[in-house]
């Protein structure tokens, strides 16, 4: 059973979030007062359009995502959203936040049916048709009754219109954009949506809209200037930089923290009409991201500085009584309850509490009245088993998210993005005990460099869309597998088509170097990159925390991946690290974690439970598998229900060891 | 004449600056003997902001609030009248009253009535709370009623007189609105470390400018008591790199345990305003 205190993690997309209003409503209100800004300035005085920027501090769980999901809320459709987090791998640039945009562009504003893309543009043809932006979707619908001829000039009108008052904007970009929502086909909108972003269209795609040629570099900030004067007449694009902590690089370096501070100030001077909202944990900013900050970057990044409050007394009343009225009126009970009125005076006049510590504390207070007080302190006392546990079900939430972005890419025909793969290779060969590596700096070939220690090594992620771009990487990979040892990795389930001639010819010659090495991700090891990239980055920010509610610190995860995922035995980065495996190019590699060789004992399961004590079902399967590849899910829970007098079952998904006296 | 340049010199731009220090403003239209094309300006903005200077369209100048707390540090007091006369380089009028603001929000400097009127100061100078405001007005109070009735007693025949030590005793009462020792040297200096760059205090760093001063422990009560009379916000941990365990110790505690390691000063118009 789930109840309103298990999601102390909320959905920034979610349109159903509880919500005490009076909790840093100052900051909420200066961000919708600063839209308000936007979107009058872009009608009505189009030269002094510039854009806000914001920084919104504070600890872990003090509500900087709910805040997100709150203007949302608040929005409606007068605001798009897009939501962007440092990738662990590379430097933000603006061709990310491009397709970051555009991909936000898909959601739909809280409780509409559109989505974001289609009422930006349903408003931009009602504002030049003199309809106001109020009623998008009537644009919309009589644009897509339009015979095909009033179609294309209505959209020839509005490109005009908004040149007119905007002479610097990318018409040829706008009316890509203007065309997707009454696109021909799913395959058209696309390979519209693909070439907007700034992403390679496969050559088919570009055949499809009559183009030859990716958007190049030199039109990805024009691009990006046009979006945001498009929206802002109507839809101002609130664009949020979320955990920022994660700039903060290991060995010191700020190379990273002064590339995003370069990206926000260029976007923040040149692009007009944006609301850029920055958020980190306050303690991290203040002392190590702002000290990295040269003088110029500070008086942008930091010129609009506001600190998340705590809830007061009042607001922490109000927080339980939103969370406790979501559940069933049979069910619940006056405040405090679910804390009875000694645990208020700790947890509502407190010092400290967020309204995570404070959920997850109603959550415990509901737990223990339902479950034997016994099992609780049994829990406290198995704290390694039960951080174990805690993890491993973190990590599979993270691997549920990894997928959901893998088959969102094959749906959209297009490979999963290169710097998420990467952001996981760095990752698991940070974990891995990779020697000292370095990241792709400027217009390097390669995306990661390291000193083996013989001829040095270089990693290249040739995750292109477009053959002529593929083949490009894969002569640079073939020219410096000339001197030194070189590994290309690419998604198996993409492989180079017959027509790509120069990227297969390149393969060909690169698996025949003799430094050379060609890698191809199976669907898992992708799947695991992407989770392995999400569940570290949301270590740094403090975002994974036990069932006590307290962050678990980013050493205990470190330590955790390196014992129980084993990435250093992981097939891609044995590979890389130039280690011997079983598997040869191109097979299916042997899912990762690697076996653990078990003690003998009574049958695989128990064995394993005895040893671990504590852990979940998708844990004991994947032991299971690792023993022998054959055993399914159906095996282990019938092998499970066996031991029945052995074991103690908590949930559905988490099981424990229980010691039998002889 | 000869045409804008893209560039200018290491020594141009060296001397530009120092001259800029020197005087707190120079009219742009005579920094430099050449005048500049956009990409030359554009260059030259950012080498300038590089510098913490500014660049306006009449002035490059150093920044008003730098010049503001410069000026601050070596006065007393600048009534709000004569703010203009301590600064160099104003583009416009509308700029003193956003200086003033910003100061205020980052608690950089406070508002006092100088004769009657606002003035400027520190934001270190410690100024009377409402609670001793209270006070001392109910004391005044006592006193002059006091003095008036012991004025009429004189009349009164035989004449009715105030005891010296009374009159000492409330006269001492107004006196006393001083810091009152620990309690308010902690709030002092926590004000004292909150910047606009640092608006929440690490309290290890809160600590050591205290030491000798403050007993350790005592600041983690303080800080408590601050936070229960709403001066104070204690905030948890929010470092990504571990507290040290000798700083853990000396944090005041959350309800689970964890030690509250930053300390934001609150405003008196509530925990929302920073």
């Amino acid at each position: 059973m789930t109840t309103p205190f298990d999601s102390e993690h909320v959905d920034a997309w979610s349109d159903d979030v509880a919500d005490v209003e009076s909790l840093n409503a100052a900051v909420s209100d200066s961000i919708l007062t600063g839209l308000e800004t936007v979107r009058r300035d872009a009608r009505d005085a189009p030269t002094q359009l510039k854009s806000q920027c914001l920084l919104v501090l504070g600890p872990a769980g003090a509500g900087k995502t709910h805040l997100f999901a709150r203007l949302r809320r608040k929005s409606g459709s007068r605001a798009a959203f897009v939501l962007l987090r440092p990738e662990v791998g590379t430097e933000p640039t603006t061709r990310h936040v491009l397709a970051a945009a555009v991909d936000a562009l898909k959601h739909k504003p809280a409780n509409h049916d559109e989505t974001q893309l289609d009422i930006l543009v349903g408003a931009a043809l009602a504002l030049q048709s003199g309809h106001g932006a109020r009623f998008p979707s009537a644009a919309l619908d009589a644009l897509r009754s339009a015979s095909k001829t009033q179609r294309e000039q209505l959209i020839n009108n509005t490109v005009d219109a908004i040149a007119g008052r905007y002479p610097d904007i990318d018409e040829t970009w706008l009316h890509r954009l203007l065309t997707v929502p009454t696109a021909e086909s799913s395959a058209q909108r696309r390979a519209l949506l693909t070439w907007l972003s700034g992403r390679e269209p496969e050559q088919l795609q570009l055949e499809r809209l009559g183009l030859k040629e990716p958007l190049p570099d030199t039109s990805v900030l024009p691009a990006l200037k046009t979006l945001a004067i498009v929206a802002a007449q109507s839809t101002p694009l609130v664009m949020m930089f979320d955990q920022l902590e994660n700039l903060v690089q290991d060995d010191e370096t700020t190379s990273r923290i002064t590339a995003y501070a370069t990206l926000v100030s260029e976007l923040y001077d040149s692009v007009r009409g944006l609301m850029i909202l920055q958020m980190a944990l306050d303690g991290e900013w203040q002392q190590r991201i702002s000290p990295s900050l040269a003088a110029s970057h500070r008086s942008r990044l930091e010129r609009n500085r506001q600190l998340l409050s705590l809830p007061t007394e009042q607001q922490r009343s109000e927080l339980v009584d939103a969370w406790t009225r979501r559940m069933p009126p049979g069910e619940r009970k006056p405040p405090p309850w679910p804390l009875s009125e000694a645990q208020w005076q700790v947890w509502g006049k407190g010092p400290g509490v967020t309204p995570r510590t404070l959920m997850v504390a109603c959550r415990e207070a509901l737990a223990r009245g339902v479950a034997p007080e016994a099992d609780a302190s049994r829990l406290e006392e198995d704290g390694a088993e039960v951080l174990d546990a805690r993890l491993e079900e973190l990590w599979q939430a993270t691997l549920i998210e990894a997928r959901a972005r893998s088959k969102l890419a094959s749906d959209e025909t297009r490979p999963v993005d290169a710097e998420h793969i990467l952001g996981g290779l760095v990752g698991a060969l940070r974990l891995g005990g990779a020697p000292r590596f370095s990241m792709k700096k400027g217009k390097q070939p390669h995306d990661l460099r390291f000193n083996d220690g013989v001829t040095g090594a270089e990693v290249y992620v040739v995750q292109q869309g477009n053959g002529r771009s593929a083949a490009t990487a894969m002569s640079r990979a073939v020219v410096a597998a000339k001197d030194r040892r070189v590994i290309a990795v690419r998604e198996a389930s993409r492989p180079f088509p017959k027509s790509w001639a120069k990227s297969v010819e390149g393969l060909k010659l690169l698996q025949h170097a003799p430094l050379g090495r060609w890698h191809e991700l199976s669907p898992n090891e992708v799947n695991d990159l992407l989770a392995l990239s999400g569940l570290l980055a949301s270590a740094r920010s403090q975002d994974l925390s036990g069932r006590d509610g307290k962050p678990i610190p980013e050493a205990a995860v470190h330590e955790w991946v390196k014992r129980c995922l084993r990435p250093d035995q992981w097939p891609v980065i044995a590979s890389i690290l130039g280690e011997k495996t079983p598997e040869t190019a191109g097979a299916e590699p042997t899912r990762a974690p690697r076996p653990l060789q078990m003690p003998p004992g009574d049958g695989t399961m128990a064995s394993v439970l005895r040893r671990l004590r504590l852990a979940s079902v998708d844990r004991l399967v994947r032991e299971a598998r690792a023993v022998a590849k054959e055993r399914t899910r159906s095996e282990v829970l019938a092998e499970l229900r066996g031991l029945e007098k052995r074991i103690r079952w908590f949930g559905r998904s988490i099981v424990q060891w229980v010691e039998v006296q002889r | 004449m000869s045409p804008p340049a893209d560039v200018v010199s290491p020594a141009e731009f060296e001397a530009l600056v120092r001259r800029v220090r020197a005087e707190r403003a120079v009219p742009r239209k005579n920094a430099l003997a050449h005048t500049l094309s956009p990409r030359g300006e554009a260059w030259l903005r950012d080498a300038l902001a590089r510098k913490n200077l500014e660049s306006g369209k009449r002035f490059i100048r150093v920044p008003l609030a730098e010049q503001l707390n410069r000026a601050l540090g070596a006065s007393v007091s600048i009534s709000l009248n004569a703010l203009k006369k301590n600064l160099v380089g104003l583009e416009a009028a509308s700029e003193l009253k956003e200086l003033v603001t910003d100061l205020l929000r980052v608690k950089s400097a406070r508002l006092v009535l100088e004769r009657g009127k606002p003035a400027l100061v520190r934001f270190v100078v410690p100024v009377v709370s409402p609670h001793q405001l209270s006070e001392a007005l109910a004391a005044a109070e006592s006193l002059v009623r006091l003095l008036r009735a012991g004025k009429a007693g004189a009349k009164k025949s035989p004449p009715v007189g105030i005891r010296v030590s009374d009159l000492r005793a409330l006269l001492s009462t107004i006196g006393s609105t001083q810091p009152a020792a620990s309690h308010d040297r902690v709030l002092a200096q926590l004000a004292k470390l909150t910047s606009e760059n640092e608006p929440i205090v690490f309290v290890p760093t809160l600590l050591e400018a205290l030491r000798g001063e403050v007993e350790g422990e005592a600041v983690a009560a303080l800080l408590l008591e601050a936070h229960r009379s709403g001066r104070a916000e204690l905030r948890p941990d929010s470092g990504v790199n571990p507290l040290s365990s000798a700083h853990a110790a000396l944090c005041p505690k959350g309800p689970t345990g964890a030690p509250l390691s930053y300390v934001r000063l609150l405003s008196q118009r509530g925990p929302d305003h920073t």
